[in-house]
């Protein structure tokens, strides 16, 4: 049954080929007849090397980067790390494990009270029934858990187990299949939330949307951890804002994205950049301009996962160098990445003069829900923002009129938006109306929703955008670091002069100095821990370093499981299956009751070299329905066997009969033993 | 079971008298039949001396007699001495303690190694020699050798000879609750052994005797004998291994106690039980082995494990 749902496990994770290896080891125990007196110490060792296969498994996933996944991927490889006990289970003389093999103290807790002359029984368990489970377990957690063949198969392991464990009853076996049923699905969902709420962002990470905190009340809490790095080539050129995403609909109190409805796909809006030798273009058009030398450059380097979207300036030209299986860009300008490894370092190109956003197309860049437009105009007349002759003058009124009138704080205190209402011609007050007419304090999100939908009631073509502001330097590396803290939201504004999109942050500057920390020393050292982890990464992912370490993994492999296997296989003991009947004297007697050795082998096991026929026998006794036909067979067996003097036939026929009985009884016995796992 | 009467009669007087030990008494008694000695080693206080004292009480026209090993024991009081007779002007042997049926020789370990190889011709031969001079036993010459465990202050260990000597050693161990209240229940007015009556008579025990010499043995249980003593030699952990008198003296004991059982020929299940008795003693364990917690009896019951029993 355990080969079974190795195989089975090895089909869900798409370790087949490990699968074969484990369940001919596992079950190659019915075939061969070598085995070794594991003793207790041997369980306490068999257990130290799983944990210490644990720990390199966590190691190496660790080192993989799936920080998010690492769990699920742990419990997949758990038939593997836990092989080691089983193997000494199964190859041992003994079919239980005492339980305190699991546990320091418990073993401790053993030899204080051998020590003393207590007595203490150890409790001892099948560790295939927890083996059986774990590889369950791991199934469930397998790539392959959602394909149809799954199902089924975990219903009739489950099945499986509990029929060769009870009787076959209608209600066990439901109870099976529900609990098969439940566990697979329960655990598929489960993990699909757990990974969802652990990768967070959900929506942004899909490109098309991002929901603000626009409307929600509490404080706004960010987490300190860097999750870039930037170092730029010349310390004067150096950005400002780095843009992860933009939007350009704002519905309720979140911004989505909008794409041209003539792209097909709109959640694939991402564009391939185009190759360029080893550049990836940002650009619209694909053009070595981007990668002319008097553009600025700076070093960008973080922990990335397969379609997070890189931070980059608005203006971005190329990147390089970044390790990517490729990358594309929606008509917005997000960039969004497929690195090969978990962290990725390159070189980003930009000051260009060409915005990476497509041109604003029929007025969805100057569109404002309805509920919103009657206090944005009296805004925008009361502010002169509706009469100002151009852009910039537009730009530095709004700046100036937020700095002036508008205090930044983390603290909301904004009411959520309920569902817009006509009253007497008069819509309820949104989040957005509040905020520029009453409450007038809010984080960056606010003044961005705020300065974009107040330019597009004047008409300026303008998108919200979120990001990163570049403000901490790391002065003895000469790089910025990007934390948690420092993202932020702006907007992008369409320049119709220039034809092209441009930053514009209406925050009061003053924000910086609420974002910033203090820097604590937990901090310092977990930034520190965090540089190190990343170094190791990139040192690691260089190719040449790569073969040499799993070179060398390999080689540590290799010697561990020689060590072992040479120890074991000097230690082996050839069961031999005859050596149970070997007889001193080939000549002896052969009586009748000797035909019951294999039936009572069947029920017992084996019979022990040492152990005497009648002794083993006797342990079904109160199993038996005539205890005292089995006392009679006995002696009349030992009499024909041991007594020297001659024997009369009578015996025999006698003899002959009650074994028949007996017979029945075993064959009884058989059908209702429980069969060993 | 049992079908001689003078046994069963036997077993359950001395059965009625310390209770709780009916396996520990029988393999005694199996002892005694077999013409072989037993040393029983044990906590003080658990019924040794009372055993001793009840099989001789139990045989009508016995003579028993107890001498308690000191330190200062000599051998002559052991076996006797010659003194001057005034009158006749001729030395008289007065025969010591030796000369009698059944000897309670009380903690033998605390008496100095002379005197306890003195006992060693009386036990091995039947016979004891006093100054030059042969003196016969009893036929029914049978010691019951206590002693404290080893380690207890005071003692000698005895050596490796004498302890060949004992067919058995056995040890009485403490007996469960119920039956420690049975002892108290027993004793509140007498002494059971003090009521004890006769059960049987010297010739009745001379008779089982040789009857359990007629037990039926057959040679591949006494291949199966010879195969348990002889795995005791050559292992690393046995420093001195068991002697053919251990094969000796397993196979007249498990005729004794097949005898007790009913049985009129011997099975590899009666071997196997008295086996630890008569060999584990006579073991000597390499220190490497003592010191890892290994002990006599738990390598002759490995030993019972890994031979292979005739079935």
């Amino acid at each position: 049954m355990i080969g079974t749902s190795l195989l089975f496990w090895g089909a869900v994770t798409d370790h087949a080929l490990i699968a074969v290896v484990l369940c001919l080891l596992i079950e190659g125990a019915s075939w061969v007849r070598l085995r070794w007196e594991f003793t207790d110490d041997a369980f306490i060792r068999a257990w130290q090397i799983s944990i210490a296969m644990l720990a390199l498994t966590v190691a190496l996933i660790w080192s993989d980067g799936h920080r998010y996944t690492a769990l699920s991927r742990l419990l997949v490889w758990l038939p593997v790390v836990l092989l080691p006990v089983q193997f000494v289970q199964t190859y041992g003389f003994r079919n239980t494990i005492p339980i305190h093999t699991f546990s320091f103290f418990a073993r401790q807790r053993r030899e204080r009270n051998l020590r003393l002359g207590l007595e203490s029984s150890a409790a001892k368990l099948n560790f295939g029934n927890i083996y059986f489970i774990t590889t369950l377990v791991a199934c469930i957690l397998g790539t392959r858990s959602n394909q149809p063949w799954f199902f089924p198969g975990v219903v009739i392991l489950t099945g499986w187990a509990f029929f060769s464990r009870h009787r076959p009853r209608l209600f066990p076996l439901a109870f099976a299949v529900v609990l098969a049923g439940c566990l697979a699905v329960g655990g598929q969902i489960g993990l699909r939330h757990l990974t969802h709420y652990l990768t967070g962002r959900g929506g942004a990470a899909q490109g098309t949307t991002t929901r603000t905190a626009i409307g929600s009340l509490g404080e706004v809490k960010q987490s300190p951890a860097i999750l870039w790095r930037l170092k730029p080539f010349d310390e004067k050129r150096s950005p400002r804002l780095l843009r992860t995403a933009s939007f350009n609909e704002y519905r309720g109190s979140s911004w989505t994205s909008r794409i041209k409805p003539d792209v097909s796909n709109p959640e694939m809006d991402f564009q391939d950049l185009d190759r360029l030798q080893t550049y990836y273009i940002v650009r619209p058009k694909p053009d070595p301009r981007a990668f002319r030398p008097s553009l600025a450059r700076f070093d960008l380097r973080g922990a990335a996962v397969s379609g997070s979207k890189l931070p980059l300036p608005g203006n971005a030209a190329s990147l390089h160098g970044f390790g990517l299986d490729g990358a594309d860009r929606n008509s917005l300008g997000s960039v969004r990445i497929f690195p090969k490894s978990a962290i990725i370092h390159g070189t980003v190109i930009w000051g260009d003069d060409v915005s990476p956003e497509s041109a604003p197309w029929d007025l969805q860049d100057t569109r404002i829900a309805e509920n919103e437009l009657a206090t944005l105009q009296q805004i925008a007349t009361e502010t002169g923002l509706a009469t100002a002759p151009d852009l910039s003058t537009k730009l530095s009124i709004l700046k100036n009129w937020m700095q002036r009138e508008f205090r930044y704080t983390r603290y909301l205190s904004i009411p959520p938006p309920r569902t817009p209402r006509r009253r007497n011609g008069q819509y309820d007050p949104t989040p957005i109306s509040v905020f520029l007419t009453t409450n007038r304090a809010g984080h960056c999100e606010y003044f961005a929703t705020a300065a974009a939908l107040l330019l597009r009631s004047v008409g300026v073509p303008t998108r919200y955008t979120v990001g990163f502001a570049v403000t901490e330097k790391d002065p003895k590396r000469g790089e910025f670091v990007l934390r948690g803290t420092h993202a932020h939201s702006w907007c992008r504004v369409w320049d119709e002069k220039s034809q092209r999109w441009i930053d514009f942050d209406p925050t009061p500057p003053s924000w910086i100095n609420v974002e910033t920390i203090a820097p604590t020393r937990a901090q310092a050292m977990a930034d520190a821990f965090l540089r190190m982890r990343e170094d190791f990464f990139l040192w690691r992912n260089r190719p040449e370093n790569r073969f040499a370490a799993s070179i060398v993994m390999v080689v540590i492999g290799l010697i561990a499981i020689g060590i072992v296997a040479r120890r074991l296989w000097f230690s082996k003991k050839i069961v031999d299956r005859e050596n149970a009947k070997i007889r001193l004297d080939p000549t002896a007697v052969k009586t009748p009751l000797h035909e019951l050795e294999h039936l009572a082998g069947k029920i017992l096991g084996p019979r022990p070299t040492g152990l005497p026929f009648s002794h083993y026998l006797l342990q079904l006794r109160f199993r038996l329905q005539n205890p005292d036909h089995l006392d009679e067979a006995i002696l009349l067996h030992q009499r024909l066997r041991f007594d020297p003097a001659p024997a009369s036939l009578q015996p025999v026929s006698r003899l002959e009969e009650l074994v028949d009985e007996l017979k029945k009884n075993f064959a009884g016995l058989i059908e209702k033993m429980d069969s060993p796992t | 079971m049992i079908d001689s009467p003078t046994a069963a009669r036997l077993e359950s007087a001395v059965c009625s008298v310390v209770r709780g030990q009916k396996e520990v008494i029988r393999r005694v008694l199996a002892c005694m039949i077999s013409g072989g000695h037993v040393l029983l080693e044990d906590y003080p206080g658990t019924g040794k001396t009372t055993l001793a004292k009840a099989i001789a009480k139990a045989i009508y026209g016995t003579v028993f007699k107890r001498v308690q090993f000191t330190p200062d024991l000599l051998p002559s009081d052991i076996l006797g001495v010659s003194v001057l007779d005034p009158r006749t002007q001729e030395f008289r042997f007065h025969p010591g303690p030796i000369f009698t049926d059944i000897l309670l020789a009380d903690e033998i370990n605390r008496a100095s190694p002379r005197t306890q190889s003195a006992l060693l011709e009386a036990m091995g031969e039947r016979q004891a020699t006093v100054e030059g001079e042969r003196h016969d036993l009893d036929r029914l010459f049978f010691v019951i050798a206590t002693q404290n465990p080893v380690e207890f202050r005071g003692t000698y260990p005895l050596p490796e000879a004498q302890m060949d000597r004992f067919s058995m050693q056995c040890a009485l161990g403490y007996v469960s609750a119920e039956e420690e209240v049975a002892i108290l229940s027993d004793q509140v007015e007498t002494h059971p052994v003090d009521t004890l009556e006769p059960v049987a008579n010297r010739e009745e025990i001379l008779n089982l005797m040789s009857a359990a010499r007629k037990i039926r043995f057959s040679d591949e249980l006494r291949h199966y004998v010879v195969a348990l003593v002889g795995a005791t030699r050559g292992r690393p952990e046995i420093q001195l291994a068991a002697s053919p008198r251990a094969s000796l003296a397993l196979m007249k004991v498990s005729q004794a106690l097949a005898l007790f059982e009913g049985q009129e020929f011997v099975t590899p299940e009666t071997i196997q039980a008295v086996a630890a008795d008569v060999i584990a003693h006579r073991l000597v364990l390499a220190p490497e082995a003592k010191f890892s917690g290994l002990t006599a009896r738990r390598v002759v019951a490995d030993l019972i494990a890994e031979t292979p029993v005739p079935v």
